[in-house]
């Protein structure tokens, strides 16, 4: 959306002659000013320990394991979320521990706070969310991982990325 | 004579300016990590740290190592401490060369499982998967000796294949 602003200045010598005095008049056309339209990446996405042949599930509504992302915007604005999600998570040596995704594993937050209030959503397609009064929305994400019975040990971690579409109002 | 006030010239400034519009940001990214950590048995590596070398070896004569220490194969394996494996050899029949190929063949006490190396060994037989367990502090060492018979009319020359070492866990 298109925002332009003008002032007028018009200074004009009004009435009996006053030498050097002036009368001033300013009209200024009010222009809005677009909130900064930020995505935040607040908590990652954490397993704990995971025990080898046990599939392990984060749910997207759990404040403490599941991802915590934050978009801000304007007010009432409507926007598109796409996920980037892995397929597995990576060991420095190599292994790989597969993780999936699925219907119910994104929950999008209009509590703004504990228990979290929502919707929940299947994170692999696109999300149209309107933002709330505020202007924010959260949207927290799970998952379930699922270890071999002879996964290696020791850590695994992958990137997990939103890219956020502003739709307008 | 009266001084009849002038109305001093209106001036009149007009200026227009137009505010750059603010160029609202349609997009944004945000990028978090998916962490676990997993308890669960050490990976198990093989690395190649000796060939198997025969040496000169006379055309019309079989020919094995002399010394295992020395000239036989050897792997060094890692993993989870105490655990069972499985180990196969992928076991070449010939060893090819300028003049050709010359036949190499193993025997059921070719295999070998060092207790420690190089002072002690057993025995087992290459051509099938053999099972052991990986020791206490993490370690197994394998090796792999066999015999070469180049036929009398071999030319003079080198001749090499490749033994390949497969492990895992049961």
């Amino acid at each position: 959306m298109m925002h332009a602003s003008a002032s007028v200045l018009l200074a004009v010598m009004i009435g009996t002659a006053l030498p050097y005095a002036a009368a001033a008049q300013v009209s200024r056309i009010p222009g809005v000013v677009p909130r900064p339209f930020t995505a935040i990446a607040h908590k990652d996405l954490t397993f704990g320990q995971v025990l080898p042949g046990i599939p392990e599930t984060v749910r997207p509504d759990d404040v403490r394991h599941a991802g915590l992302f934050e978009v801000q915007g304007m007010a009432d604005g409507v926007v598109r979320v796409e996920f980037l999600l892995p397929d597995a998570l990576v060991a420095p040596f190599g292994a790989l521990l597969p993780i999936a995704f699925g219907h119910g594993d994104g929950f999008a937050d209009f509590s703004r706070g504990r228990p979290p209030r929502g919707l929940r959503f299947d994170p692999r397609t696109p999300l149209i969310a309107t933002l709330g009064p505020n202007g924010r929305l959260l949207i927290r994400l799970g998952g379930t991982v699922t270890p071999a019975r002879d996964q290696a040990g020791g850590p695994y971690h992958a990137a997990v990325s939103i890219t956020v579409y502003d739709l307008g109002i | 004579m009266s001084r009849v006030p002038r109305l001093l010239p209106a001036v009149a400034t007009l200026a227009l300016v137009l505010a750059s519009p603010a160029t609202a940001q349609t997009t944004a990214n945000a990028s978090i990590q998916a962490l676990a950590f997993v308890q669960g048995v050490a990976p198990i590596t093989a690395t190649g740290v000796n060939d198997l070398d025969f040496g000169i070896v006379l055309a019309g004569t079989p020919t094995s190592p002399t010394s295992l220490a020395s000239q036989a194969g050897r792997w060094d394996i890692t993993g989870e401490p105490g655990a069972p494996l499985t180990a196969s050899l992928t076991l070449p029949v010939t060893l090819d060369g300028a003049g050709g190929s010359i036949p190499i063949s193993f025997s059921a006490t070719d295999g070998l499982q060092w207790n420690p190396f190089p002072t002690t060994s057993t025995t087992f037989d290459p051509n099938i998967p053999y099972l052991t367990n990986i020791d206490g502090s993490g370690n197994l060492t394998l090796g792999i000796s066999g015999t070469v018979s180049p036929p009398a009319a071999t030319t003079t020359g080198n001749y090499t294949g490749t033994i390949t070492l497969t492990v895992s866990y049961l």
